[in-house]
């Protein structure tokens, strides 16, 4: 009985102490209103960017951050063309521009005691055509977060 | 007129604030004595499920002429490749994550006449809503991005004696545009990968230290890596540049393999 109380203990403990990473997803990317064959332009750091936040546990920690993005979002029978945008910014203050960076070239924050939170945000630039079908419009954005400094 | 559209861009679901999924540890060292190991995935958030699926690929981090770090993942493994895909299997590979839920996915190494050595994966955590957009009939455009998260983490496995050293190749360093830019180049010593610090440290011409820079460095084959330092309140004048690379890592959980020290100093001048 000892013997397997021990181990429960032991388990718990290394799990509580590993370094761990928190991906969270804030707020929605929002274009608003457009009007068919104009371009509509959401900036990174604006209101209504999209924004995640990643949070170490305050340990030394490099990660890479990389996006796969589709070129366009896709209707029922239509697409539209898309290029996003984005940024960084220590801590989660939703007020605070942060670094700009190529979403399609990605970039590397570093994790450390002082710094333990990233807001990244994305912008886009969207061109409805001129006679844009209706419908619900969606593309896929993989957002990887690779450890690199193991 | 122009008909104005309505375009919502959703990133991930509607109305999901702060869906949050957390994976520890980020890194997971086994061996001989250790086959056994876990992933803890936990779902924070209190309105969304998650659907999470696991597998590993091989890969290492490598770094380009510019000195950015990022991780190789090889079309093809050859067999040189020191690849612990084909016998690391986890349980289970693909469940449904509740709001607040976590999941303990168990790890097994099962190497069958591998060599001495230090063997690699990287363990791929994908996780996506449980639940998918669709159409809401209405004239409106609405526009719906799923979004999927995958978090890649480190595998090493150990068998045998393993070793591991460094090589500083080169030293670069300049100063441009008010910061110092270090460049480093090593070679990995030994069987098994260099998991340390790179320490750079400038001193001023009275040999007092002004500004220190660590950096988490991992090393498995060779490695290029750049450093900036911001420097434009300093005053003109010569400077040393020491960079410094050690295993001296603090790394909650890890099993960080002892190696040696490398320093190597160079001289830049600020005017």
């Amino acid at each position: 009985m000892k013997n397997t109380l021990l181990a429960v203990i032991i388990v718990i403990a290394s799990a509580c102490s590993a370094q761990q990473l928190q991906v969270s997803y804030v707020s929605d990317l929002n274009i608003g209103s457009i009007v068919p064959g104009a371009n509509k332009y959401v900036s990174e750091n604006s209101p209504d960017a999209g924004k995640f936040v990643l949070t170490g546990d305050g340990s030394f920690m490099t990660v890479s951050v990389s996006f796969n993005f589709s070129r366009t979002i896709s209707g029922n029978r239509e697409e539209m063309p898309v290029k996003y945008t984005a940024s960084y910014s220590t801590g989660t203050n939703n007020n605070r521009k942060g670094g700009i960076f190529d979403p399609y070239s990605g970039t590397t924050l570093i994790f450390d005691g002082k710094t333990k939170e990233y807001t990244i945000r994305l912008g886009a630039v969207l061109n409805a055509a001129a006679v844009q079908q209706s419908g619900v419009y969606s593309s896929p954005v993989i957002i990887i977060i690779n450890v690199i400094s193991n | 007129m122009k008909k104005l559209f309505e375009i919502l861009i959703i990133l991930l679901l509607a109305g999901s604030v702060y869906a949050q999924v957390t994976v520890a540890p980020v890194t997971l060292h086994m061996s001989d004595a250790d086959r056994n190991g876990y992933i803890v995935v936990k779902n924070n958030s209190s309105t969304t499920s998650w659907e999470v699926s696991i597998l590993m690929k091989f890969g290492y981090p490598a770094s380009d002429s510019t000195g950015r770090t990022y991780i190789y993942f090889p079309e093809t493994e050859n067999e040189s490749d020191p690849s612990a895909v084909d016998w690391i299997s986890f349980f289970p590979r693909k469940f449904i994550l509740k709001p607040q839920e976590e999941q303990t996915v168990r790890i097994t190494a099962k190497p069958k006449n591998i060599s001495e050595g230090e063997y690699w994966g990287r363990p791929v955590v994908t996780s996506h809503p449980a639940i998918s957009i669709g159409d809401d009939g209405s004239e409106n455009i609405n526009a719906g991005i799923g979004v999927e998260f995958r978090t890649v983490i480190a595998l090493n496995y150990r068998k045998g004696s393993v070793y591991t050293g460094i090589k500083f190749d080169t030293l670069f360093a300049a100063y441009e545009n008010g910061k110092f830019i270090v460049k480093s180049n090593f070679s990995r010593e030994g069987n098994s990968a260099y998991l340390g610090n790179l320490v750079v440290k400038i001193f001023n011409e009275s040999g007092k230290k002004v500004k220190e820079m660590r950096q988490d460095i991992s090393v498995y084959y060779s490695l290029n890596k750049s450093i900036e330092i911001p420097a434009d309140k300093l005053p003109e004048g010569r400077y040393t540049v020491e960079a410094s690379i050690n295993t001296d890592r603090d790394e909650p959980g890890a099993k960080i393999l002892k190696g040696n020290t490398a320093t190597r100093k160079i001289f830049v001048t600020k005017s």
